[in-house]
């Protein structure tokens, strides 16, 4: 196409926009409406994802070792799980041991501040160096040492929760690992209520809600887009309409069908990235001073931390592109949809 | 060239408006066509437009085979034709000169060229002075010769009028006849839609008579009451 004719036709796609203002302002309204409903979806279900993803346990099943158990002893009960491990579907990953130092190295990680935890390192440091440089015995050495209120455990990962048959079954397995004393006789090793513990139902909740959102969000994103088509389409139909005449004159001077579409075209166009650009601002400000605080507002109260939310410019790039795609969709299909009548031959 | 062969046309309500046409009109001829109000006239020119298909026999306009023209190819031959309708087709919120203007404008034109083009067909059809009027502030003569500019601007090979005559006077009757025996000296092939009897017999061309659809006669020169 040449410049000059490109030119034209955005210069006539502009004058059709304003011709029918009225109508255009209703398409840049429910564009906008469709494109913030699909943004805000889109950030809620990433929210719930990156904070999933930052209390990673939850779809772990965690054994916690009695104290008084021996070396001996806890490698039976990991064979114990790791048979269990086998015959599940659901568990994918390898049996993790994690010892009661690195639990608390754990901890310390994610709460570095917190005196309880510095406080048990600080002293076994201290214990560990006076037992080094020979000051405390062996044996007095090696009991501070265990001053580890935390106990070690074994880690079961599942892959997927969704079938919670094989999750309870799996659990009434771990609860019947039995261990012997020096009697021979057989006892627990591991207390269903004391000794297991998992947040799997906490996940299935969550999954539920993220499933929901899924779920929701497509349908609302569906009808708001055939909304948004019908209503665009409408009003460049009723352009269409305005100027059947210079359309069929058009066409017997020997227009092409794309020179007759264009003009439409890019009223379309204009419609659809213009409400991307409304759509956009109003998300950013939606996220950054609504959404956000309504949350922070909202956590802060709760115990165990606030609810992680990313700043807006992590998702800036994927809702512009994103809103664009809908606006440049919207406006193309729909202004063909409408000239299809006025194009045949 | 124009050539019919055995073209019959039917209008999607039923009505037969071309019986069994042949007809050839050769590069650079000067054709009036004629005929009662109703006789099919105007549906031949629609034909050679491809605005209507032909229902069958074979049709070919200046090198397209119309009978069976792809759709993509219809305005290829379009630009070939340029058509004064009976009708004009004139845009009222269009100036006089924007009526011209758009003719070139949707075959992608350059802005240089149309602001070259328009000025010399207006002052052609002698409505350099009207430029910037409205259609609705023009007489029948004057909106007619808007028309003939507009037709002419695009340099097409052939050119058809419909009832070029029909709404004016004797003396300017006959400047436009005069204009499209220009045009057709200068090599263009003309044909025009007419039932003005004096006309034809003054002129003394090819005279395509039909009735009903059908061409009853095909003469020169001759006496045609
Ligand atoms: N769009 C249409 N649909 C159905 N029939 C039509 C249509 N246009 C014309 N006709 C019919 O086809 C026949 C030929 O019409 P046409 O317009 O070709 O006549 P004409 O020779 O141009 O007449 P006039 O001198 O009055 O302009 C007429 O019977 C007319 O009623
Ligand atoms: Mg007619």
């Amino acid at each position: 196409m040449k410049p000059s004719t490109f030119f034209y036709n955005i210069r006539q796609g502009f004058k059709g926009v304003f011709r029918n203002s009225v109508m255009s302002t209703a398409s840049v309204l429910v564009l906008v409406a469709c494109m913030i409903l699909i943004g805000t979806i889109y950030v809620v279900i990433d929210t719930i994802d990156v904070n999933f993803k930052a209390i990673n346990d939850l779809n772990v099943i965690e054994v916690r070792l009695d104290k008084s158990y021996n070396d001996e002893q806890i490698a039976e009960i990991g064979d114990a799980l790791e048979q269990i491990r086998k015959t599940s579907p659901i568990i994918e990953k390898e049996l993790v041991f994690v010892s009661a130092d690195e639990h608390l190295q754990i901890l310390k990680e994610r709460f570095p501040d917190n005196d309880w935890i510095n406080g048990i390192l600080d002293s076994n440091e201290y214990n560990r160096s006076l037992y080094e440089s020979g000051e405390l015995s062996e044996e007095e050495g090696g009991s501070v040492l265990v001053d580890n209120p935390l106990r070690a455990s074994y880690r079961l990962e599942f892959v997927n929760l969704s079938d919670f048959d094989e999750v309870t079954r799996v659990k009434s397995l771990i609860d019947e690992i039995k261990l012997k004393d020096e009697s021979g006789k057989e006892f627990d090793a591991v207390d269903s209520t004391n000794d297991i513990r998992d947040n799997i139902e906490l996940y299935g909740k969550v999954m539920n809600v993220k499933n929901t959102l899924y779920v929701a969000g497509i349908w609302l994103l569906a009808i708001f887009l055939i909304i948004a088509l019908f209503v665009i389409m409408n009003t460049i139909k009723l352009g269409v309409f305005a100027r059947r005449n210079e359309i069929t004159f058009m066409r017997l001077c020997g227009a092409t069908k794309s020179m007759i579409r264009m003009p439409f075209i890019v009223e379309g166009v204009i419609i659809g990235v213009f409400s991307a650009a409304v759509a956009f601002g109003l998300e950013f400000y939606l996220y950054q001073y609504l959404l956000r605080d309504i949350v922070a507002s909202a956590t802060n109260s709760a115990a165990g931390g606030g609810i992680i939310m990313g700043d807006f410019s992590g998702y800036a790039l994927v809702l512009g592109l994103g809103f664009l795609a809908v606006g440049l969709f919207a406006g193309v299909i729909s202004s063909s949809v409408s000239l299809k009548k006025y194009l045949k031959a | 060239m124009i050539r019919f062969e055995n073209v019959s046309m039917e209008y999607r309500n039923g009505t037969a408006a071309v019986n069994d046409v042949t007809l050839t009109v050769e590069d650079g001829e000067f054709v009036f066509l004629v005929g009662h109000s109703g006789a099919g006239k105007t549906t031949l020119t629609k034909l050679m437009i491809a605005e209507e298909r032909v229902s069958s026999g074979k049709l070919e306009v200046n090198g397209f085979r119309l009978d069976k023209i792809h759709s993509w190819k219809i305005p290829a031959l379009r630009r070939t034709m340029g058509v004064v309708f009976q009708d004009f087709k004139l845009f009222d919120k269009m100036t006089v000169y924007e009526n011209v203007a758009f003719a070139m404008r949707v075959v992608g034109a350059k802005p240089s060229v149309i602001k070259k083009r328009v000025p010399f067909f207006l002052d052609v059809v002698g409505l350099s002075h009207k430029a910037d009027s409205f259609p609705t502030e023009l007489s029948g003569g004057e909106k007619q010769r808007v028309a003939f500019a507009r037709a002419l601007v695009n340099n097409p090979d052939t050119v058809i009028a419909d009832e070029p005559t029909g709404n004016v006077d004797t003396d300017l009757t006959e400047d436009i006849m005069e204009l499209l025996l220009k045009i057709n000296k200068l090599g263009k092939t003309v044909i025009v839609v007419t039932h003005d009897m004096g006309i034809v017999q003054s002129y003394r061309k090819r005279v395509v008579r039909i009735e009903n659809g059908r061409i009853v006669s095909d003469k020169t020169g001759g006496d045609f009451e």
